[in-house]
């Protein structure tokens, strides 16, 4: 990259990217199975949504590969960010929130629509957790030579 | 260096105007009947669908992603370094953040696979566009 601190470690980067998949993934699968059942299945019904398409396998592997997608892209966010704002766990949540804060304001605009407020603000407290969580420990894996040992 | 405040606000705020041009032109065009299929769909009446108060949100979120592309560009800077390809490089975080989760929503019956690929390519054009316009602005 064309900046003057240094590189990114991409083996680090893959590697906390990962590791912050997995960890959303979890975090989906308990929010997305255990708490929000029922409103999930609330919303489906209130939008005439296919339940076969909803519980399929191609949008369970869909949902994963975001999960991934999103763990990679918040580590990527955290390393190169961390040159000017530091490294470690306050710079993970901002790298999470810079990722989170997109995905609810463009979910709230559908809100009224897809979702009911209730849903949306229930699910969006969840997704938060799960980003902080995946961006944390991805940010736990990623360091660069640099870095001091602690 | 701490990041200039201010310019992140006046950066936002060119970036949410261009965003903003650039949505309306989209909607009126390209992307109107994939919006009144969207609509319908989710059981919105018309008058619904072309009222300010169901454009207001979007107007606000364009400007909302303006200053965090904008902060996300000057946070960036130092590892980045400053100019276009970095601008692009943060209007691209938010995009795929919003982009990936539609794609799930999409894999779950949301909308059709067209309206998602017509809808993520036009806002692509936004994003990069609106990046540029308000990064330019950021200086230190």
């Amino acid at each position: 990259m064309n900046g003057d601190r240094g590189k990114f470690d991409i083996g680090k980067l893959v590697a906390g990217g990962i590791l912050a998949g997995v960890v959303m993934n979890i975090c989906d699968y308990v929010s997305s199975n255990f708490i929000l059942v029922n409103d999930w299945d609330r919303v489906a019904r209130l939008r005439n949504m296919d339940m076969a398409v909803l519980g399929g396998t191609a949008s369970l592997v869909t949902n994963i590969a975001v999960d991934f997608a999103l763990g990679f892209l918040i580590v990527f966010i955290y390393a190169a960010i961390r040159p000017r704002m530091g490294r470690g766990p306050a710079t993970a949540t901002v790298a999470a929130f810079l990722a989170f804060l997109p995905e609810a304001l463009y979910m709230a605009t559908l809100a009224s629509a897809f979702y009911t407020w209730d849903v949306y603000v229930r699910s969006q407290a969840l997704m938060l957790v799960s980003y902080l969580a995946g961006g944390i420990s991805g940010a736990w894996i990623y360091s660069e030579p640099e870095d001091d040992p602690d | 260096m701490a990041i200039n405040a201010g310019k992140v606000i006046a950066g936002g705020l060119v970036g949410g105007v261009v965003a903003n041009v650039i949505d309306f032109i989209w909607n009126t065009t390209v992307m109107k009947a994939d919006m009144v299929d969207l609509g319908k769909r989710f059981g919105m009446p018309d008058e619904a669908l072309n009222s300010f108060a169901t454009a207001a949100p979007w107007l606000i979120v364009d400007f909302i992603f303006g200053f965090v592309i904008v902060f996300t560009y000057a946070a960036m800077r130092p590892r980045l370094g400053p100019g276009p390809k970095t601008a692009m490089i943060a209007g691209l975080m938010p995009y795929i953040a919003v982009t990936a989760v539609l794609w799930g929503f999409q894999s779950m019956g949301m909308m059709p696979m067209a309206s998602f690929v017509k809808g993520s390519a036009t806002a692509l054009v936004t994003t990069i566009v609106g990046s540029l316009a308000g990064c330019a602005v950021y200086s230190e």
